[in-house]
């Protein structure tokens, strides 16, 4: 990452090839979509590269790399989730009149077959980075920006529910 | 032990084993075999890990990954990198070593400018006995330029010695591409 700061084309090549694969299974498991995973890939490169004078050399570049690209799965799901309930808001207006206060809960949740798709956005995270990319729950806590005492709680939670649905869809 | 407390034990291990996705440990093995309650517990968690190999990423597809690569590089060789990496590359700690050796190299400054003036006192008395006055100062602005260049030179590499020092002699004389990320 280094010569890539120093502006080395070609070392910029090899660190793209070398996390490709990666990068994408972890953006496709946040957002449950392979060409939105790939759009989120192709912006992940650009931000790692406009902000490439922020890396610091004494941190290890996936926990960065991974950090961005949370960062713009979150935001996707945050645009998503306001999206759905402007929707819901405006079909509800057009049916009846306006309900006072706030009916509709931020739904971060995907329409992802499986598993990861009944996790909550905060879950999701913590388990894609934990269960299909080794991190360790210091590096979870980095990535995501929680101290590490959470990611814990958050991967227990995730067992908890994901155990539950399983019981649920063999019931 | 009692058995509450050896399955909690066993519990937290076999939730560890499941995010490293390793098998369980020979005891705890044997433990999920004759305990039900871990039994199950362990059987849930094979059957989320079951479920969670599900998700598997669809093939990237080179020519989109050849694509978002010429998109990313364009936006690299477009932008020039900036200021700040300049001061970023140093390595750690130079500030501390320059200052050594910047104070180690002064140390003898005194004494050599004194001894150098000496020089020059003595030889400009030895020059005017055979030169006029406008020979010895031209043979004394030499010496002096002479002397000044030497100490910028001997100076000013300080702080190349120093980036030296501590990035090793190798990498400063090997490419870019030689030296490693």
């Amino acid at each position: 990452m280094e010569r890539v700061q120093r502006g080395e084309v070609r070392a910029f090549d090899l660190l793209f090839e070398r996390f490709r694969a990666r990068l994408f299974g972890f953006l496709y498991r946040r957002c449950g979509d392979g060409p939105v995973a790939e759009d989120l890939l192709q912006e992940t490169w650009l931000r790692v590269v406009r902000s490439r004078d922020r890396y610091d050399p004494q941190r290890r570049f996936s926990t960065w790399l991974f950090q961005i690209a949370n960062n713009l799965c979150r935001d996707r799901g945050r645009r998503l989730a306001v999206e759905r309930r402007g929707k819901r808001e405006l079909t509800d207006a057009m049916l009846v009149e306006a309900p006072t206060g706030n009916p509709h809960p931020v739904d971060s949740r995907l329409d992802m077959p499986g598993l990861l798709g009944r996790l909550s956005d905060r879950q999701r995270e913590v388990v894609v980075l934990r269960y299909f990319h080794d991190h360790s729950e210091r590096d979870i806590a980095r990535i995501v920006g929680i101290p590490p005492g959470t990611v814990k709680s958050r991967l227990h939670q995730a067992i908890r529910v994901m155990r539950e649905q399983k019981a649920a869809d063999a019931d | 032990m009692p058995t509450n407390i050896v399955c909690e034990k066993t519990s937290a291990r076999l939730e560890a084993a499941f995010w490293s996705r390793r098998a369980p440990s020979p005891a705890d093995v044997t433990h999920v075999a004759s305990c039900p309650s871990c039994g199950g517990e362990w059987e849930a968690l094979k059957a989320v890990a079951n479920s969670l190999a599900t998700s598997v990423p669809p093939e990237f597809a080179e020519v989109r990954a050849r694509s978002i690569r010429q998109v990313v590089a364009r936006e690299f060789a477009n932008s020039t990198p900036p200021i700040a990496v300049a001061t970023r590359r140093l390595p750690i700690g130079y500030g501390r070593e320059l200052a050594r050796i910047l104070g180690w190299a002064l140390l003898p400054l005194p004494i050599a400018l004194f001894a150098y003036l000496q020089l020059f006192q003595f030889g400009a008395a030895l020059l005017g006995q055979v030169l006029p006055e406008w020979g010895v100062v031209a043979v004394g602005f030499v010496a002096a330029s002479a002397a000044a260049s030497w100490l910028a030179v001997v100076y000013g590499s300080i702080p190349l010695v120093a980036y030296q020092r501590l990035s090793g002699f190798d990498d400063a004389f090997k490419t870019p591409h030689e030296v490693s990320t």
